[in-house]
């Protein structure tokens, strides 16, 4: 991944996580995030856009009253498609 | 001795669940100062009490629910009222839980005796039971050794004999992977098919509450009793199962996947020892058939940004606000959330939160989190090929044996032992773990994987497997 992490970055998305770390912390934080993109390179070139596939699984498929189609099951997940959350994150916030 | 044999013996009177539990709690008084499998264990007299009191029930000759008078362990983050749920943090150590979740009520109203809350990695965020405020749980295998996680307390209860059936919870493995580090049986179920209702939540997407045991008859029958539909949680279905007691399904010309790209992706020597062990003798009874899951490896990656996002926002509701504990000096609000989410996190639950919060920041979204999720859907489409050739898929549930309590290892290279049981949670399917054999006199487990919704056939396989490799 081509992101730049500093110690800038992981005061950035500290703050929004609501958590405060000392400096040591901090640098540690930068290493681990860099550990992380190591990791997440594993995902190649998938495009983010990605077209999710209408879902085979549907089971029961035959039996209307058991039917559980497996595809809605995912989507009640809103979060899953849009990047949209069930939970608000806190970010940042006012001070009072 | 399996629950069914429990309860023939209790309603024969040839055993009584007072005895019972008086000789789980001698057991308990033996080894939980080593093993330390236990957040929380109910008085004495109080479980005495109710122990003795399904005595007296067994002796009138009463109709009984299925699971009277039977002990079970509930992981501590799973509510059970009036006891604590402590998730094993600092953040939830004052904590009382108000309300059962709905997999603890359905066992309360099978005559099922909770008897304590269980040892986990924080939030259920690790693989080891080591990161917990009441210090690590310990392998009943091998003292020195982890036994694995995030239910490594539910999974050492069972194995040392404190209980016969514990339940715990499976977000990327931590069911399964305890249990292959401890010799037991681990069932995570379908998505959906037990609900979440009170299971503390860490990622609501991959989240599933499961069930450790010493054998398959008894963790599946726990999942009969506590699966189904519940208003209290949408995601939630009535998935097939059958009554309680019934015989596994017959499994005649049940086909066998064997994931093919595990050369590639190798466990540990003897891990593949095991394995190999393992199917040989499978294919004496089985037809076995390569299958090839091209992306699963990549379920590390698509994982470790998926669960940490949802975690990021399920864990913004411990603001020092809402839950039990906070720091009492601070001058201002924010002041006042941060520091008790600073204090009262422990490391690798802020690790995660960063990461998490990272993920869904505006300007990466597309980089990372909208990937991971994109890889979530092509896992998924993997095992919807290789379910068109076979019934079950055969994975190692661990790359690792048990390793050692306090080994150094950094951040990813525990995730990345998680790579055989991620996939199965971003594809919402069925697994077992079942002991396959030992290795250095350390166990292996092997996962019976299912297509969704066909828990019973997994368990049916799964049970036939552990015969032969026993």
């Amino acid at each position: 991944m081509d992101i730049k992490v500093d110690k800038e970055l992981v005061r950035k998305i500290a703050d929004m996580a609501m958590l405060e770390f000392s400096e040591e912390e901090i640098e540690e934080f930068v290493s681990y995030f860099e550990e992380m993109f190591d990791v997440f390179d594993m995902l190649g070139d998938i495009s983010p856009d990605y077209e999710i596939p209408p879902l085979p699984a549907t089971l029961h498929e035959d039996e209307p009253e058991r039917r559980v189609d497996y595809h809605d099951l995912w989507m009640r997940f809103s979060l899953m498609k849009n990047g949209y959350l069930l939970v608000p994150p806190l970010r940042g916030g006012d001070e009072e | 001795m399996t629950i069914k044999e429990l309860r023939k013996r209790f309603i024969s009177g040839e055993l009584t669940p007072l005895e019972y539990m008086e000789e789980l709690l001698e057991t308990i008084r033996q080894k939980e100062r080593k093993i330390n499998a236990f957040t929380h264990l109910e008085k004495t007299d109080t479980l005495l009490k109710e122990a003795e009191l399904w005595t007296e029930k067994y002796k009138s000759g009463e109709e009984l629910p299925p699971l009277a008078g039977i002990p079970v362990a509930i992981k501590d983050n799973i509510a059970v009222k009036d006891m604590p749920l402590t998730c094993a943090s600092k953040i939830l150590q004052e904590f009382t839980s108000p309300y059962d979740a709905t997999a603890v009520r359905k066992l309360k109203e099978a005559g099922a005796i909770i008897i304590g809350k269980t040892n986990l990695d924080e939030f259920a965020m690790g693989s080891t039971t080591e990161f917990s405020i009441f210090g690590p749980t310990h392998n009943p295998v091998d003292l020195e050794r982890v036994p694995g996680g995030s239910s490594g307390g539910s999974a050492a209860s069972v194995a040392a004999g404190m209980v016969p059936v514990a339940l715990g919870s499976d977000t990327g493995g931590s069911v399964r992977q305890p249990a292959s580090f401890t010799d037991t049986v681990g069932i995570k179920p379908s998505y959906g098919m037990v609900s979440r209702y009170g299971l503390v939540a860490f990622a609501s997407s991959l989240d599933q509450i499961g069930v450790l045991a010493k054998n398959v008859e008894d963790a599946s029958l726990i999942i009969r009793v506590i699966a189904g539909k519940d208003k209290y949680d949408a995601t939630s279905r009535e998935l097939s199962v059958k009554n309680i007691f019934d015989a596994f399904e017959t499994i005649d010309g049940v086909k066998i996947g064997v994931w093919k790209e595990l050369d590639n992706h190798p466990a540990e020597d003897g891990v593949m020892k095991v394995w190999d062990d393992a199917i040989m003798k499978a294919s004496k009874e089985f037809q076995m058939i390569p299958v090839s899951l091209p992306d699963i490896a990549s379920g590390i990656a698509s994982y470790y940004l998926i669960a940490p996002a949802e975690a990021s926002a399920n864990l913004a509701r411990y603001d020092g606000v809402r839950y039990a504990w906070r720091v009492l000096d601070a001058s201002t609000y924010k002041e006042m959330v941060k520091r008790t989410r600073t204090i009262g996190f422990g490391k690798e639950v802020k690790r995660r939160i960063m990461i998490g919060t990272f993920a869904l920041s505006a300007g990466y979204q597309d980089a990372f989190y909208k990937k991971a999720v994109a890889m979530r859907y092509r896992i998924m489409q993997n095992f919807e090929e290789a379910f068109k050739q076979v019934d079950v898929i055969l994975v190692p549930t661990s790359p690792k044996l048990p390793w050692k309590i306090g080994q150094k290892m950094s951040p990813s290279e525990v995730y990345k032992a998680d790579l055989y049981t991620i996939p199965v949670n971003l594809a919402g399917l069925p697994a077992v773990s079942i002991p396959a054999g030992y290795v250095d006199n350390l166990p292996v487990g092997i996962q019976v994987i299912g297509k969704y919704g066909e828990d019973e056939k997994v368990w049916a396989v799964a049970d036939k497997l552990m015969g032969l490799w026993r």
